[in-house]
């Protein structure tokens, strides 16, 4: 009797979650076990990090030196190239005002630091939510490239279907010899595979980008790099796999784009 | 007090393994085997008990998961249920019960409850949720020895 209330009553919570998370919120249970278990997870988390950071600081010390030289050297390069990056920019907005052009408001990064990382499920919990003005849908952004889309969304903390979860599609383009449109879905935890009309000219290598065409995601995060592209005689097309330039469990910290 | 001693030290370990999965789940993969703590504490509490308690020891990890993971809850609760209420039969059999017995019912545990998970909604490349599943479930034999040990004390449970 325990086992088939207990089995309805899960059937029953999967239900809730699915109508909860169809309205961009996660559901009551959702809610309530992150609220219990977050305080201890934050605190875990902040002591692996230190833990982390002084054990790298010990076995790297004279690497970090010398990289902490090469990056003041940049730095000062990046200062340069910035000033020239302004005079082009003034100049652009002088441009545009006088053939009257309006552009997109600009987007802005809210900075996020990954709680949670699921790696079966497909999913990380970020340690932003509403009251940073998230919303469902909108892109994460790590380092390297596209790390995710916003799935729920709770007033401290969001969800994130990870860029190689089946569940979520990506316009996405593929940059050969010429522009190719895909659509990137997740196949399995470390490649994604490309929906494409025209495959002939993908070649392995090749890069692969957000194409802008989806109103939430904006054009050029990077996706990843062209691993596999075979013919598949079933459709007359061509079955093409993507290694996604993010590594997944390498990400702590991300950009979601407002 | 004696009474609910065990529910107390329960709540106790599902917090803090909850919080673990949360923080080192993926931190604490080798290769593409990933631990899964809260099946692995629901399935050795499980072979303590028997099973009319064990599926509700399942049920809480499956429940947790889903919730911290923001994952298919029916799916977490129902597999881990199932698997659990099987790992409980295990405290009927009439034999001393031995920390490798634990770490083989583990890791049969472990494949049931992630092949139920698979058959409802089979991912794109089935083989490489099969290996997966399969490092992940030694990973959770592994980890099962240290986990009985612990749960035992904290339970002060004799098995003989």
């Amino acid at each position: 009797m325990i086992l088939i209330g207990l089995l309805i009553v899960g059937f029953v919570l999967g239900q809730v979650q699915t109508v909860a998370r169809n309205n961009g919120r996660p559901d009551f249970v959702s809610r309530a076990m992150q609220a219990v278990v977050m305080p201890p997870a934050r605190v875990m988390q902040w002591g692996l990090g230190v833990a982390d950071d002084f054990w790298v600081g010990v076995r790297d010390s004279h690497s970090l030196r010398l990289e902490n030289e090469r990056l003041r050297a940049l730095a000062d390069s990046a200062k340069r190239y910035q000033e020239n990056i302004d005079r082009l920019t003034a100049r652009l907005e002088s441009m545009s005002r006088e053939v009257g052009y309006v552009p997109p408001p600009p987007r802005t990064k809210v900075f996020a630091r990954v709680v949670g990382l699921f790696r079966f499920q497909n999913r990380a919990t970020l340690d932003r939510g509403s009251e940073s003005g998230i919303k469902p849908q909108m892109p994460v952004v790590a380092a390297n490239g596209l790390f995710g889309v916003v799935d729920t969304v709770s007033k401290g903390s969001c969800q994130v279907l990870l860029i190689t979860s089946p569940s979520i599609r990506v316009a996405a383009k593929v940059l050969s010899a010429k522009e190719v449109p895909a659509i990137a879905r997740g196949e399995t935890s470390v490649r994604l595979a490309l929906d494409m009309l025209e495959s002939d000219e993908i070649h392995t290598g090749d890069f692969v980008v957000t194409s802008g065409y989806s109103t939430t995601t904006p054009a050029g995060i990077p996706i990843g790099t062209v691993v596999e592209a075979r013919d598949d005689p079933r459709f007359g097309t061509k079955r093409v796999f993507v290694l996604p330039n993010v590594q997944i469990g390498e990400v702590h910290e991300v950009f979601v784009l407002k | 007090m004696s009474r609910i001693r065990p529910y107390l030290v329960f709540a106790a370990w599902f917090w803090i393994v909850a919080a673990l999965q949360q923080t080192l789940g993926t931190r604490a993969m080798i290769g593409s085997a990933s631990p899964d703590f809260l099946l692995t504490l629901g399935l050795v509490a499980a072979v303590m008990y028997p099973p009319r308690i064990a599926c509700l020891l399942g049920f809480t990890a499956g429940v947790l998961h889903g919730g911290i993971a923001g994952a298919d809850l029916s799916g977490l609760a129902i597999s881990r249920t199932l698997a659990c209420f099987g790992a409980g039969f295990v405290s009927r059999l009439d034999l001393e019960i031995k920390p490798v017995y634990v770490a083989l019912v583990v890791f049969a545990g472990t494949l049931a409850a992630q092949v139920m998970m698979m058959v409802p909604a089979p991912p794109p490349a089935a083989w490489v949720y099969v290996r997966d599943t399969l490092f992940g479930a030694m990973y959770n034999a592994a980890l099962a020895l240290p986990v009985y040990l612990l749960l035992r004390r904290s339970l002060r449970h004799r098995m003989n």
